[in-house]
């Protein structure tokens, strides 16, 4: 098996993780309830996609040199491709699954590509996710009436550290604190009126930057996003068993340890 | 004519006048020169064989067998095929290497790998690179290393074909741009989010200067077509004009402002 | 003779691991009551191999292939698409403060925080001691880093003395990559000025100053690191297992090298 994970693990169902951290991701006194309960909700969700596979833990570490090889994941891609898009399906008996991994992402191939790719790339702790838009109850009227509009895509997302796939209204937040911060500062300059230097520079400018826009229009927030599988990719993972330079090699193995079954059946109804 | 010898025996007159201590210091370029003397045989060889083809190029064309324009067979060379031969011994043969050919294919097929910098100064010197794997510690991955590859493919695998060999290589190639193009997307992102500030790129600051003029632009626009509207449904001509130019001149009053940016 | 100069030119473009004197030493018996062996060939023998090695890779063939990791940081600080280079190059260079610092003392005896330290420390930490200071430098870790990063003391351009958590591969050298906040989850006012502030900084060279009377060149940061503690799992997870991170630290500062210290403090 993959991994003996010493790191204790609540019985606290994974609902009420779920609902500290939507309730309370913006409070900033919070925060650590919420870290500690995304962090345990991530790593249930990850653990629980796994159900194990056949191939043995690395005996002898890698070395430098395996930096120089063409990442695992990604070798023989023609073998691979069929053999990875038939293992799905037949994991799954979900047809519809692997028809909406191929219209998201091209191919099984390129999936995993991405998928896996993205995961490596990690340098501290994180998760990489593939997570469902589903859109939002005054929107599923429209698509009920139209159902081609059904179809949405999936998505390969990641988190860092505590980030959790169900916050995404980081741009409410900011705007917020913008917000407390502007009339914080009017409220300063009134005081310090007589202090001729001091200029009026309002922090939140009407005009949005191209950082403020690039994240509105990243993040639909309206839609809902399920996430449907997750690999964690901090080295608490891997350090231990695949060693320095073993990164690769443990991603590998939980690839093939992953269990489509669990994953297509947490794709939302309204998409199919 | 005297062939000029003076300036060949460069190496042989300094080492007398060193000897005779007619010059106290040895020149700078002494050692160098000394170790790769100029060469001192000013008569033309033929070069007879092709060292790409390894043929010899003294034999005529036989274009015997081949019919002409006219429809009929050459039995012997005209004067000018004796000629052009003959003027080819001297000429240095044309060296084709089957690199050249994967490299312009690559290119042609990859034309923007042309446009990642590449420095020029040459740091190491050491070229013997173990190709057993594309990526080196030494050599950024380029299309130099899918030459390369290919080449080591086509002499260490047993059964392999040139476009077999490419294919391996470039395919190779890919999945390690992938990697480095999405570990440099997923970097940029994780440093946002754990608060690193960056300088404007010069793309954003020319969207910030562009959008400002935009909404410039726009208050201008709305105000127009108000105008535009009352104009249309008041059509008394008697009054239109003068508004119009001063529409005109709010115009060329903003315009200076624009082009400042 | 042509082929060692030969083969110094080459090398010179290969990061490779900083020599240490007595690194067979180290190898076999590690750092005592800091490291064990292993722990120690996992920090320094393997990690550092990997970020040096990483970093070769990622800056062969470009500019950057003939600098030092330190260089190479603050070059590729300002852009957002160096990430990559800049997280392996802070890496190597903040892993090499850090075992530096934690290095067996050569003499053993006067193996002691200087006067000027601690008289430092006094001053700019609300009279606090040095052992109230290790207190509070746990405490910060413990809280203000969820994943990996590192723990710095650092000393400002006009001396003060200064706390900083660094999330990942953050550097102490310069504001604007110095990580020091965790976006992913919830934050309060006062970090989001502190972001907002950086912002303006870069921007228009406005906002404050890290340091007071240094408004005239606000894009410069003059921060130097004195005592540096690794917080990546590389460092303590092999000996000190998951919940050993407090002891780690603990360890690590009841038991720094203070002739390396105490040089690097301005005098």
């Amino acid at each position: 098996m993959l991994n003996n994970f010493t790191r204790s693990q609540g019985n606290t169902n994974d609902n009420n993780y779920l609902s500290l951290i939507q309730q309370f991701s913006n409070t900033v006194t919070k925060r650590d309830v919420v870290n500690y309960a995304s962090l345990l909700y991530n790593l249930n969700f990850a653990f629980s996609s796994l159900k194990g596979c056949d191939r043995e833990l690395p005996k002898i570490l890698r070395g430098s040199e395996s930096l120089l090889q063409i990442p695992d994941f990604s070798q023989d891609m023609d073998v691979a491709h069929s053999k990875n898009s038939n293992n799905i399906l037949s994991q799954t008996n979900n047809d519809t699954f692997c028809k909406i991994l191929e219209s998201s992402f091209g191919s099984i191939e390129e999936f995993k590509t991405l998928f896996m790719n993205s995961c490596s790339a990690i340098s501290g702790d994180g998760f990489t996710w593939l997570i469902a838009k589903r859109n939002s109850s005054n929107m599923m009227m429209e698509s009920l009436t139209n159902s081609k509009n059904n179809l949405d895509k999936l998505f390969v997302l990641n988190t860092y550290n505590a980030g959790s796939p169900y916050i995404n209204d980081r741009l409410e937040m900011m705007k917020m604190l913008a917000n407390k911060a502007n009339k914080m500062q009017e409220g300063k300059m009134e005081m310090e009126t007589d202090d001729v230097n001091s200029e009026k520079v309002p922090i939140f400018e009407g005009m949005m930057s191209v950082e403020e826009a690039r994240e509105t229009h990243s993040v639909d927030v309206k839609a809902q996003y399920v996430p449907l599988l997750a690999i964690d990719g901090s080295p608490k993972s891997w350090l231990m068993d695949y060693g320095v330079f073993g990164k690769e090699q443990y991603l590998n193995h939980v690839w093939d340890s992953i269990d489509w079954y669990v994953v297509a059946n947490r794709l939302p109804k309204s998409v199919e | 004519m005297k062939i000029q010898t003076n300036a060949v025996n460069l190496v042989e007159r300094t080492s007398a006048y060193l000897s005779s201590g007619l010059l106290q210091n040895t020149p700078a370029w002494y050692d160098v020169v000394a170790s790769i003397p100029p060469t001192k045989k000013f008569t033309r060889e033929p070069k007879i064989t092709n060292p790409t083809t390894g043929r010899n190029k003294t034999f005529f064309k036989d274009d015997r067998i081949r019919v002409n324009n006219k429809g009929l067979y050459k039995t012997r060379m005209n004067q000018m095929d004796r000629k052009d031969s003959a003027n080819n011994l001297y000429k240095p043969p044309k060296l084709i290497y089957l690199e050249d050919r994967l490299r312009s294919l690559f290119f042609e097929q990859h034309p923007w790998e042309l446009s990642r910098p590449k420095i020029l100064i040459e740091n190491s010197l050491e070229e013997n690179f173990d190709w057993s794997h594309i990526q080196q510690w030494e050599k950024q991955l380029d299309g130099e290393s899918v030459v390369q590859r290919t080449l080591y493919l086509l002499k260490n695998e047993p059964g392999i074909n040139m476009l077999q060999a490419y294919n391996k290589a470039r395919f190779e190639f890919y999945r390690l741009r992938i990697q480095q193009d999405i570990s440099q997307q997923v970097a940029q992102e994780e440093a946002e989010m754990f608060g690193s500030i960056f300088r404007q790129t010069s793309f954003e600051h020319g969207i910030e200067k562009e959008q400002k003029v935009i909404e410039q632009w726009k208050k201008k626009a709305i105000q127009e077509t108000q105008l535009m509207e009352v104009r249309s449904s008041n059509p008394s001509d008697s009054w239109a004009a003068p508004e119009e130019q001063d529409l005109e001149e709010d115009f060329t009053e903003g315009e200076p402002e624009i082009l400042d940016i | 003779m042509l082929r060692m100069s030969r083969s110094i030119i080459t090398r010179r473009s290969i990061h490779t691991i900083p020599k240490l004197n007595n690194i067979t030493q180290l190898q076999t018996v590690g750092i005592p009551q800091i490291l064990s062996a292993k722990g120690f060939n996992i920090i320094w023998t393997q990690t550092q191999d990997y970020l040096c090695k990483k970093l070769t890779m990622n800056t062969m063939g470009t500019e950057m292939e003939s600098n030092y990791p330190f260089h190479i940081v603050l070059k590729t600080s300002k852009d957002p698409m160096m990430s990559h280079v800049f997280n392996y190059a802070s890496g190597v260079h903040n892993n090499h403060l850090f075992i530096e610092n934690i290095l067996p003392s050569a003499t053993g005896k006067d193996n002691v925080p200087s006067k000027m330290f601690l008289n430092r420390v006094k001053e700019y930490f609300d009279g606090k001691t040095w052992e109230e200071l290790k207190e509070l430098m746990i405490q910060e870790a413990m809280t203000r880093c969820l994943g990996q990063g590192w723990l710095f003391l650092v000393e400002r351009a006009n001396k003060r003395l200064d706390l900083m958590v660094l999330q990942n591969n953050g550097t102490p050298y310069y504001f604007g990559k110095n990580q020091q906040l965790d976006l992913n989850s919830a934050i309060n006012l006062d970090e989001f000025n502190q972001l907002h502030d950086m912002k303006r900084r870069l921007k228009k060279g406005k906002g404050s100053p890290v340091v007071e009377g240094q408004e005239h060149d606000n894009n410069k940061d003059w921060t130097v690191p004195i005592i540096c503690v690794n917080l990546w799992d590389h460092a303590y997870l092999n000996d000190y297992g998951f919940l050993g991170k407090k002891d780690y630290i603990k360890n690590v500062l009841d038991n720094l090298n203070w002739a390396v210290i105490n040089n690097r403090l301005y005098s």
